[in-house]
């Protein structure tokens, strides 16, 4: 399974819309299904929450062996944020059937063009918080 | 879609639930098998045909004569196949109780009316009971099946994460976003069937040990008081021995005393209507030494059922450790409202607002050709979470308006309620911690344990009190122009309190930025927070800069909104912070719906 996206490494904007490649072998059994999944996740000291945000299935594919696809990335986000406990990072993906491989790549989507840091404001005097256990 | 949170680190917990059901559901199939053999004598009795039977005797043997339990003696005679015969059993494992009550009531049954009806063995005719007893032991016996039927559920799961996981490594990546789907379907299972087992156990234990005992209890504060001569008086001691063989004792009071009511001569040995036993034996005998033998004292008899009296009527406190199934019927119930909610979360969530599949689509994108496949996305996270946050104000006249509204009070009498339900349960430790050391059998190591128990419950009532008196504290009208509030516009924020505001030495308004996530280890849960952003919107002392105001703050542009998921979430709050010197502080914190920058030059919010 291979995946691509029209640009490499590059940050996208509200109203943009990202568009891309999924291609897979044209040797062995066709797959039942192949699905592009627009998506995006947290990582970080916390569990990780997974958002699917936009997805499109391509039943029984044949005779082609690639597809573009296309999806317009939501104007109110969220967007790509790096903090000291939680970052969230968006991604495309593709799978095909349900157990089957998988590609995925990560982009930065946010109205700067870059991650945003939470601590960018930072002045060295910030409050302190705590853990609460249960 | 709704956020499914997924554990980030490896773990395999197939393997462990598997065994872990494999003894779960072993020792409700060893207890099964016991009473499934019990039932099955007692199916057999059911076939008995039943013949009528005249009884010659009853009498209940108490303990002086039978050892240490109430015994109900019972002769009678039949007739089968027209031959005579006489039997002395009442049930196949004959019939005792520790309360006469009990057996007193089955000897009035058996001696009113003419007669009733026993069951004979057909092949063994000398063989006969008057009652099986299939209803309780069929019910007792539902009981292990519960387990059994939990551990194979808990099998089932952990043979469903091992397939997973073995699918998963023999992909060559396995997926990120597919594991979503996953999760989210097996979670809400897993706490339906849980909670499902924990309620049902809680219920099926509670309900038949209290309602019926609590009623009573209730009625015997209006029964006839009576006098009664006391026949013997002591303290019972119980033994018990748990998994580790250790032996626990404990001790009941035991009574005897005789009666008259309408002429009759009855006797029990009720001292509350709840029976039970417990540890501390110094209380007991003091009760038992009011009652010596011989004494005459006053019972309260229950006019409509003489045979049921009790010597101490109402409420007792025992009641409170009868309390405790419920406990874990509220536990497995919250855990099936949870995994209901989950469920319920998902099926609305299935499609993200406004996502259209290809087929739905019937796009001019014909496939087949590598045409593009384009969808109108969804998402609007941001916004969407946003404007759910609790607490995010009202908009009104141009403005909106954020007041603590009845915060204070929900958080008072939720610190109210805790407290009584801690130290209720607490208090019932302590009081035996207590009447140990009174009677010279003080146990260290109990008395070292409660104390960390203790300082919470004390801590609770100090908290209760500090939120009673923070209650009269001076209120905080917020006001935010323009009511739409963006990331990078200027907020005009005013502010009005009400009260004795004259108290007030100090006032700050501030905005905070905070993260938080939370993580699982093992069953805790931990919640971990930081405060990324924060400046300070006014900082007043003056008394009529207190009580009214205006100032200006902006959320830089280039931070994200908040946004809330299953384990992390970011948040910005409006904090309000007054000091009063030698009284509780002013402290209100208010979300503000942040939304993203504008990418409109001419915002119709503004």
């Amino acid at each position: 399974m291979t995946l691509t996206t029209e640009f490499d490494n590059r940050a996208y904007v509200p109203g943009e819309t990202l568009r891309g490649r999924v291609s897979w072998p044209s040797s062995g059994p066709p797959p039942e299904e192949v699905e592009v999944r627009l998506f995006y996740y947290t990582e970080g000291k916390g569990d990780r929450d997974i958002v699917v945000v936009d997805s499109l299935t391509i039943d029984r594919p044949s005779a082609p062996d690639s597809r573009d696809y296309a999806f317009r990335l939501p104007e109110d986000g969220p967007f790509s944020f790096s903090g000291k406990l939680v970052s969230l990072v968006w991604a495309v993906e593709a799978q095909r059937d349900d157990d089957g491989d998988s590609a995925k790549i990560d982009f930065v989507y946010s109205p700067t063009g870059q991650e945003l840091d939470l601590y960018a404001h930072d002045d060295g005097n910030l409050p302190k918080t705590g853990i609460f256990g249960g | 879609m709704a956020p499914v949170s997924v554990k980030s680190g490896k773990g395999n917990g197939g393997g462990c639930l598997i065994l872990f059901g494999l003894v779960f559901a072993g020792f409700g199939g060893l207890f099964a098998f016991f009473i499934g053999k019990q039932i099955a004598a007692e199916v057999a009795t059911r076939q008995w045909p039943e013949v009528l039977c005249r009884v010659e005797r009853c009498e209940v043997a108490d303990r002086e004569t039978n050892g240490n339990a109430f015994t109900l003696e019972v002769a009678y005679r039949y007739e089968f196949a027209g031959r005579p015969y006489a039997s002395d059993r009442y049930t196949l494992s004959g019939k005792s109780s520790d309360r006469y009550e009990d057996l007193a009531m089955i000897r009035k049954a058996l001696l009113a009316g003419d007669g009733t009806t026993c069951r004979v063995n057909p092949d063994n005719p000398a063989e006969a009971v008057i009652r099986p007893e299939i209803g309780k032991t069929a019910l007792i016996g539902l009981v292990p099946l519960i387990f059994v039927g939990a551990g194979v559920g808990i099998m089932l799961l952990g043979v469903n994460i091992l397939r997973d996981k073995g699918r998963k490594s023999g992909a060559t990546r396995a997926s990120l976003s597919g594991s979503a789907k996953k999760s989210a379907s097996a979670g809400w299972k897993f706490a339906l069937l849980f909670g499902f087992v924990f309620g049902g156990v809680g219920l099926g234990v509670g309900i038949p040990l209290t309602l019926g005992p609590i009623k009573r209890m209730f009625a015997s504060r209006h029964w006839v008081e009576t006098p009664c001569t006391v026949i013997w008086s002591t303290v019972r001691r119980h033994e018990s021995q748990d998994s580790d063989g250790h032996t626990s004792v404990t001790y009941s009071v035991d009574i005897f005393y005789e009666y008259q009511f309408d002429g009759q001569t009855h006797r029990s040995n009720n001292y509350t209507s709840l029976g039970g036993s417990s540890s501390g034996r110094g209380g007991k005998e003091a009760i038992v030494d009011r009652y010596p033998r011989g004494a005459e004292r006053v019972c309260h008899v229950n006019p409509d059922i003489p045979e049921q009296a009790v010597l101490k009527p109402g409420l007792s406190p025992m009641v409170l450790v009868f309390l405790i199934p419920f406990v874990f019927a509220a536990i497995g119930l919250l855990v099936m409202w949870g995994g209901l909610r989950s469920w319920m979360k998902q099926r609305r969530s299935r499609l993200p607002a406004g996502a259209r599949f290809l087929d739905d689509e019937k796009s001019s994108d014909a496939t087949g050709d590598g045409g593009i496949l384009s969808l109108s996305p969804g998402g609007g996270g941001a916004v969407e979470v946003a404007m759910n946050a609790a607490d995010t104000g009202v908009v009104e006249g141009g403005g909106r308006v954020f007041r603590p509204g009845a915060k204070r009070l929900v958080m008072a009498v939720g610190i109210l309620l805790f407290g009584l339900f801690w130290n209720g349960i607490v208090s019932i430790f302590v009081y035996q911690v207590i009447e140990g050391w009174q009677n010279g059998h003080g146990e260290i190591f109990l008395t070292l344990f409660m104390i960390p128990f203790v300082l919470v419950g004390l801590g609770t009532i100090v908290f209760f009190f500090y939120q009673v008196l923070a209650m009269a504290n001076p209120k905080p009208e917020i006001v935010i122009r323009p009511p739409v509030l963006r990331l990078g516009q200027p907020m005009e924020l005013s502010w009005i309190l009400s009260g004795s505001v004259s108290r007030l030495v100090s006032l700050k308004l501030s905005i905070r930025g905070i993260e938080s996530a939370t993580y699982r280890r093992g069953t805790n849960s931990h919640t971990s927070t930081r405060v990324f952003f924060h400046t300070v919107v006014a900082e007043v002392n003056h008394v009529y800069d207190i009580k009214r105001g205006v100032a200006t703050a902006t959320v830089p542009a280039d931070l994200p909104p908040p946004i809330k998921l299953g384990n992390n979430a970011l948040r910005y709050e409006l904090r309000v912070e007054g000091d009063i010197p030698f009284w509780p502080d002013v402290s209100d914190t208010f979300e503000l719906p942040l939304l993203p920058p504008s990418s409109d030059p001419v915002d119709p919010a503004t």
